[in-house]
């Protein structure tokens, strides 16, 4: 065993420590690789997961002066075009999400009496709204129905199984907790429920009326998986935006990252440094590599072996170890993207930029090598013998 | 016929030269069998490395069979070495990495023998160096004297006909000397020139002619 493994890799240690050098710097190319591809993929599996977050603001442009501009109108053409081209929602999921508005018409019932109330009703998840309470928390679950309603509302709650309840729309409501007022007239008629609760008791053409132009200017935060998936849906909604006369502005100011994108730049970052360190350290082990096989190529001149004769080999062994870490590397790269669920498409890795990459990258380990291997045939033949 | 005309060889720059080799002349006939010997330092290795031509004189010319080798080009000088002469050295010179056998072929692989050829000759010279046991060992698995014969058994089995030995005997205990210089005899009656450096007097004794060095010249 001990024969033929050492036959392969004559020197076994220090091909071992230069097949581990290149399968880190192949490995973390590979990654490299697959990272700069989040740019150029559509597909948001592909993508390595970061979130991106954007404030815009919607204008009304020119409302006074524009007199044939009926307000109605404006408001239907709005909601109609958003509803017919995006059936599925998401672009009012999109504008919505986290944004205020006032909802008019919703039914409260509190056990025998019946009203129909206007309220100011806020939709949006506790990262978001910080609003102060006077009792309980801003605390949303998806599949479970809580409200933060305001001080007028409280008339509606009732209690049941020792939990207090608002009923709205005639759907029963867990009230989480009771906003602060800060109006100075006292009255506070406000609800706050997450977007997907909200979507359970409005009827998805009451959903419509969340674009509510009361409220002005709009503000909306709205988060993605990625930043070009937002432009794309910034530019659509720019485009309805601009046929209904209205305009919005992106706050540049107020763009912000998710954390969990900011950590995915650190760690594209520190991947992208390990790969560069990983190269250097390549080139330290074939010096060393070479500086080990320095004496064998002195005994083969000796031997009258040519220059030529004796890069040949080195290249030889050089390129056994190589295809050995390439095909390694492969092999922990389907290991490492089942451990972390990427997708096993070939076409993450090779996207336009990233073919560069891959050549890059076996251009400078081949140039590595030849480097080292003119280093070796500067060294004399007498000193070459002399060293260990 | 090796013949040497006024080599010398230096070191350094003007200043603070060193004449490691100093004006040598000798003549060396085919089928020698001749010792170099002198003080430590006084150029018997340098003037070896010129003859095997993996070191080049200063000045001077060197001969062999009036073909002028220190003329040659580098390539030139290169097949000339690989087709004439082989070293054997104090320290034998082997390839850590590669067994006796493999060892062994480092010549023939030089010369592109074919693989039969190879087999042959690897063979024969490892039964004639008793070592045929040890091919598939590699040197840090065989003691000193076994490894100064793979050694001598890959020089013979380069089929060159000059011999250059730098102190075969250095690293060897007196056994395994005297053994060293049997088989050093029996190659010199193979019809090779043999040229040794060395120390050790009972290696000169066995040897033809003996050229004594001193700050490199010679004295007698
Ligand atoms: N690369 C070098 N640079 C400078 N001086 C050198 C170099 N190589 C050899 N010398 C000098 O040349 C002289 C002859 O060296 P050489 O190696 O031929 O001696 P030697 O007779 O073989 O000695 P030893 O018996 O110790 O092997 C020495 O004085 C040595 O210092
Ligand atoms: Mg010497």
């Amino acid at each position: 065993m001990y024969y033929y493994v050492k036959k392969y890799f004559r020197s076994i240690l220090t091909s071992i420590v230069l097949v581990i050098s290149l399968v880190m710097t192949i490995f973390t190319t590979i990654n490299v690789a697959r990272i700069n591809s989040i740019g150029d993929s559509t597909d948001t599996n592909k993508k390595i997961g970061y979130k991106y977050s954007i404030d815009f603001r919607v204008h009304k442009i020119n409302m006074e002066e524009s007199e044939n501009l009926e307000y109605e109108d404006t408001i239907d053409d709005l909601n109609e075009s958003i509803v017919k081209e995006f059936s599925n929602n998401d672009f009012i999921e999109l504008l919505s999400i986290f944004s205020c508005n006032t909802i008019q018409y919703v039914e409260m019932n509190a056990g025998e009496g019946v009203s129909k109330t206007d309220v100011e009703m806020y939709i949006g998840n506790s990262e978001i709204i910080e609003l102060p309470l006077v009792k309980g928390t801003i605390d949303f679950e998806v599949d479970k129905l809580v409200a933060v309603i305001g001080n007028d509302l409280v008339d509606y709650v009732y209690e049941e199984n020792n939990k207090e309840m608002i009923n709205l729309n005639d759907i029963p409501f867990e009230v989480g907790g009771v906003l602060k007022t800060t109006s100075p007239s006292g009255k506070d008629n406000r609800i706050i429920v997450s977007y997907e609760n909200m979507k359970r008791f409005l009827q998805d053409y009451q959903l419509d009326r969340i674009v509510n132009y009361d409220y002005f200017p709009e503000y909306c935060v709205c988060t993605n998986d990625s930043e070009m998936k937002l432009e794309s849906d910034l530019e659509k909604i720019n485009e309805y935006l601009n046929s209904v006369n209205c305009y919005f502005e992106i706050d540049e100011v107020a763009r912000m990252m998710d954390i969990e994108y900011l950590y995915s730049v650190i760690g594209k970052n520190v991947v992208k440094l390990i790969n560069i360190v990983c190269f250097f350290n390549v080139f330290l082990v074939v010096l060393i590599w070479i500086k080990h096989k320095n004496k064998e190529f002195a005994i083969r001149k000796t031997f009258g072996y040519s220059t030529l004769r004796i890069y040949g080999q080195v290249i030889y062994e050089y390129m056994k170890c190589f295809v050995l870490a390439v095909i390694l590397s492969v092999i922990l790269q389907i290991i490492y993207s089942f451990i972390k669920s990427i997708p096993l498409d070939l076409s993450i890795y090779v996207s336009n930029g990233n073919i560069k990459t891959i050549i890059y990258t076996f251009v400078i380990l081949i140039v590595e090598l030849l480097v080292n291997v003119l280093y070796i045939s500067k060294i004399e033949t007498i000193n070459g013998m002399k060293s260990k | 016929m090796i013949k040497l005309e006024n080599i010398v060889k230096t070191y350094g720059s003007k200043e603070n030269r060193t004449y490691a080799v100093n004006e040598v002349s000798m003549n060396i006939d085919d089928g020698e069998f001749v010792s170099i010997m002198g003080k430590s330092g006084s150029g018997k290795s340098t003037i070896l490395n010129i003859i095997g031509c993996i070191d080049s004189a200063t000045s001077g010319t060197y001969y062999v069979d009036d073909i002028c080798v220190s003329d040659m080009s580098i390539g030139k000088r290169k097949k000339f070495l690989r087709e004439n002469i082989s070293f054997i050295f104090q320290d034998f010179a082997l390839i850590d990495d590669y067994t006796v056998y493999e060892n062994i072929e480092v010549p023939l692989i030089a010369k592109g023998k074919s693989r039969k050829e190879k087999k042959a000759t690897i063979k024969k010279y490892m039964n004639m160096m008793g070592i045929e046991k040890l091919a598939r060992k590699y040197p840090n698995q065989i003691s000193g004297g076994e490894k100064q014969r793979c050694a001598i058994a890959r020089a013979l089995a380069s089929g060159n006909s000059i011999i250059l030995a730098d102190e075969p005997t250095g690293a060897l205990d007196s056994e395994n000397s005297k053994n060293v210089i049997e088989i050093l005899k029996q190659v010199n009656k193979l019809g090779k020139t043999v040229i040794v450096v060395t120390h050790d007097i009972n290696v000169a004794n066995a040897t033809n002619r003996i050229v004594k060095l001193k700050d490199g010249r010679i004295v007698e």
